[in-house]
């Protein structure tokens, strides 16, 4: 009876005519009131799982999320396809408009809120007067300590839920391992929850590894990959300023539009790439992570990565951006043995060394205090999320409570070594997730069966040529040239600014 | 364009400041310092007219001018100008004249830009019927403003209007500009280019891309503010706009508090704020408003004291004025009646002391 219903609903808000895989078995659950789990992979719109559910239920659904240029990004487009009552949360807000928001909260439908916002109170007081009839928890692979991404202020989210009167809770994520599964549920409380769990493996891609001696061999075979075949295409850098030179020489090199993308350039600009790779303005993007959320482009056929991410789980998230639109696409992974050396960098900038946690000590023994995260980082010469990790070990050994510090030597001598231990986990932790990482690049059998093989049991047949293991050649590979992006012929301003206009036929 | 605009201020302040005094003035540094020295070295055109230039990139170009033997720097490490510096500089069209206008325009520009680019994206989407496009600009208050425009549908053909407007604005500018200025703009279906790929396309680099443009919108603002009556469409996104009097809103405050009575220890109090800001307001006020009286802050011998030293040492350095003055007056005293001094109705003033 809901069935027919549900589909209406669909393309009436959101113009569709088909639920993708598991997105009607989690919305019929969660309108029925009860706890689900829902693993989906990327790509396949985890969000409509509850943004069609909160058009059609009375009160405010709540939506947790970590990333907030995603939560920002899907407001915009929510927005863009009418559906105006929801807004995002978030510490980019000045503080007019964050009050303006809170003091006609009870009007949106949909709500998103950053994990560190939770923890304002003053926004805490407001959520606790709304009726919340959902409370979604977005990439809940982060509440657990097992999950890839790990971040301290997405933990103590069962207590928030209670306080907002334990409405039903939905928590999705794209990459999340069985026992990371059972940590969320561990941790929201919620052993009990419904597992809509999807098979992450993609049927329609090809996996290719290739070995090099030098980063210009690297370059040297992505022009040769890219003049070969005119496709759109992402190439993944570890750092901004690669991103940046492999572009300005794939530009030189290449009768192709090629532009970076990362984190550091002007919202507009931003903006501007991806709408051109969106509209096949544009053939190539050398982007970092910090690209890709909130892209939804079908035709994506090849994803190179130059350099190789710290950790499986985010790379089965950046090669889901490929072939959307299930036609055949490939990976590309390109590695020199000098490329070990920068996820370990990037490591080491997420977790403290040990010798921190006596730095930390010395400081507090002279401090009654923290001072703000901004000087602690600076105090201690910690990044981000070193101090991040280390303000939550001492809330948790409570050597600190409500900012304050507590003196206590037998206290703080337990602390010092229960810290100690979970450093050593989480860095054992990491460094495993890297060596998954890496064993996969240097492994010899089937690349696919390889890469789930610590999510799912088993891989459904590949539409595709499997692998280089299984026979795969890049060079050989179809992926469908048609789709090369649109000719840009650089007429003059005139003809231009007629054609914004659209004044073409007129004139003319 | 931006190597011609460093060369200019670098002319105009003859050693007295350094490449960070400089990027402030250009980047539009909200602070007295700053606002002072634009009046000071009547380099009010380039107040504020590239925000978002860094200082590294200031020091880059500033590099490269010495290298390509434009400037050098003094013992303090202020630029100075070459006699190949200056023959550059006049052969700039910087020197023929420009439209920047900084001190008085920067923030109704930046407002300008952001309503201009929406205005064509949203109307050449709506003529498209393409009602779900992503705004280019995200400030929610432009977003409302936008709104409100359509709800009100104030002009029959905005599109065509727009259209020719613009086309006889661009064919004003140099071909480059327009080239600059149009391929960054979105709309009817084509996705404006970024900063990077202009520079790519046009071997410029990002700041002369961006200070073109930025050029190109000062023409447009100031042609349409003037002549309203050719521009109906382009004056649309001037509404609303204050003329700019006061830099800093804080500034603003504080002078109302005076204009009431109350003493700079009483709105120290009020406002919580340091002493050192408050005088930093009232210095501000004395640079930008002629009709700011200083008598209530330094008696008239003292402004008289104070100008006399000014006009004879000719510098515009306070530690040089300080000394000069045996210490007799404070640092605030000394910046007030320089600040003063220097504006452009100084004459109507300190007629008296221009006599003595």
């Amino acid at each position: 009876m809901l069935r027919p219903r549900l589909h209406e609903q669909l393309s009436h808000h959101f113009g569709f005519s088909e639920f993708r895989e598991g997105q009607k078995e989690i919305i019929e659950d969660v309108l029925q009131g009860q706890d689900v789990l829902g693993i989906l992979p990327t790509g396949v719109g985890k969000s409509l799982c509850y943004q069609l559910p909160s058009l059609l239920m009375h009160g405010t659904t709540l939506v947790v999320s970590p990333l907030i240029s995603l939560m920002v990004d899907q407001v915009k487009q929510l927005k863009a396809k009418g559906y105006k009552s929801v807004i995002a949360l978030n510490s980019f807000m000045d503080y007019r408009e964050r009050t303006a928001a809170l003091n006609q909260l009870n009007h949106y439908r949909l709500i998103y809120v950053s994990p560190e916002m939770l923890q304002n109170p003053k926004i805490e007081k407001t959520l606790h007067t709304l009726d919340v009839s959902l409370f979604v928890i977005d990439e809940a692979h982060c509440i657990s300590q097992w999950g890839h991404e790990f971040r301290t202020d997405y933990l103590k989210m069962d207590q928030v839920i209670e306080k907002v009167g334990n409405p039903p809770v939905l928590a999705l994520s794209a990459t999340a391992a069985p026992d990371v599964q059972k940590d969320i549920k561990k941790q929201l409380g919620r052993t009990n929850m419904i597992d809509h769990i999807y098979p992450m493996d993609k049927p329609n891609i090809s996996f290719a590894v290739e070995f090099h001696e030098h980063q210009d061999d690297k370059k040297g075979r992505i022009r040769h990959m890219l003049a070969a075949q005119r496709l759109p295409t992402m190439i993944y850098f570890s750092s901004r300023q690669s991103a940046e030179l492999v572009a300005e020489e794939l530009n030189i090199a290449l009768d192709q539009r090629v532009a970076f993308y990362h984190g550091g350039m002007e919202q507009m600009d931003r903006l501007l790439v991806q709408q051109q790779f969106m509209k096949d303005q544009l053939d190539v993007i050398c982007c970092t992570s910090a690209f890709g959320m909130g892209v939804d482009k079908p035709n994506i056929r090849r994803v190179i990565h130059y350099h190789f991410p710290t950790q499986v789980e985010s790379y089965i998230q950046e090669i889901g951006r490929a072939g959307r639109d299930g036609k055949p696409c490939a990976s590309i992974v390109m590695y020199t043995p000098h490329d070990q050396l920068l996820p370990k960098m990037l490591m080491e900038r997420e977790l403290p060394e040990e010798s921190a946690i006596e730095r930390l000590f010395a400081w507090l023994t002279n401090h009654s205090a923290l001072l703000s995260d901004e000087e602690m980082h600076e105090q201690l010469q910690l990044s981000e999320s070193q101090w991040n990790f280390l303000k939550y070990q001492l809330e948790e050994t409570q050597v600190i409570l409500q900012s304050k510090v507590m003196f206590d030597v037998e206290l703080w001598n337990k602390a010092k070594m229960h810290i100690r231990a979970n450093l050593r986990k989480r860095w054992n932790y990491k460094n495993e997730k890297f060596h998954q990482m890496r064993d996969w690049l240097y492994f010899t059998g089937c690349r696919r069966l390889k890469l789930y093989e610590p999510f799912q049991e088993g891989v459904r047949n590949a539409e595709v040529d499997c692998c280089d293991h299984c026979g795969f050649t890049i060079d050989d590979a179809q992926l469908m040239e048609e789709e090369a992006a649109d000719e840009i012929t650089h007429n003059s301003w005139d003809v231009r600014l007629k054609r914004i206009f659209l004044q073409e036929s007129i004139n003319e | 364009m931006f190597a011609a605009i460093l060369l200019d201020c670098i002319q105009s302040i003859q050693g007295e400041r350094s490449i960070s005094g400089i990027h402030n003035l250009i980047q539009g540094k909200k602070s007295s310092q700053t606002l002072q020295d634009a009046r000071l070295y009547k380099l009010e055109r380039y107040f504020g007219i590239y925000p978002s230039l860094s200082k590294l990139n200031a020091h880059k170009t500033a590099e490269s001018l010495e290298r390509r033997n434009f400037i050098r720097f003094n013992q303090e490490n202020h630029p100075v100008l070459t006699d190949e510096g200056e023959k550059y500089l006049e052969d700039s069209f910087m020197k023929d004249g420009n439209f920047f206008s900084g001190m008085e325009h920067h923030r109704n520009i930046i407002l300008f830009e952001k309503r201009l680019r929406l205005l064509i994206q949203t109307v050449t989407h709506s003529e498209l019927k393409d009602f779900a496009f992503l705004p280019i600009v995200e400030d929610p208050s432009v977003q409302a403003w936008m709104k409100r425009l359509y709800r009100n549908n104030v002009i029959s053909d905005l599109l065509t209007s727009l259209y020719e407007e613009l086309n006889s604005v661009l064919s004003a500018l140099s071909h480059l500009e327009a080239e600059l200025f149009t391929r960054r703009l979105t709309g009817g279906g084509l996705i404006g280019e970024t900063r990077e790929q202009l520079a790519h396309d046009y071997h410029l680099s990002v700041e002369d891309v961006d200070l073109l443009i930025k050029h190109a919108l000062f023409y447009m603002y100031r042609i349409t503010l003037s002549r309203q009556e050719n521009y109906p469409a382009l004056t649309l996104c001037l509404e609303g706009m204050a003329k700019e009097t006061l830099i800093t809103s804080s500034a603003k405050q504080t002078l109302q508090w005076l204009n009431i009575g109350l003493s700079l220890e009483d709105i120290v109090q009020k406002r919580r704020l340091k002493l050192s800001t408050i005088q930093d307001h009232v210095v501000e006020a004395a640079l930008i408003d002629p009709s700011f009286d200083i008598d209530g802050f330094i008696s008239k011998e003292g402004q008289k004291d104070i100008l006399t030293t000014l006009e004879n040492l000719n510098t515009n350095k306070l530690k040089k004025l300080f000394e000069a003055l045996d210490h007799n007056y404070n640092y605030f005293e000394i910046r007030l009646v320089v600040a003063s001094s220097k504006h452009t109705f100084k004459e109507d003033r300190h007629a008296p002391s221009s006599t003595s």
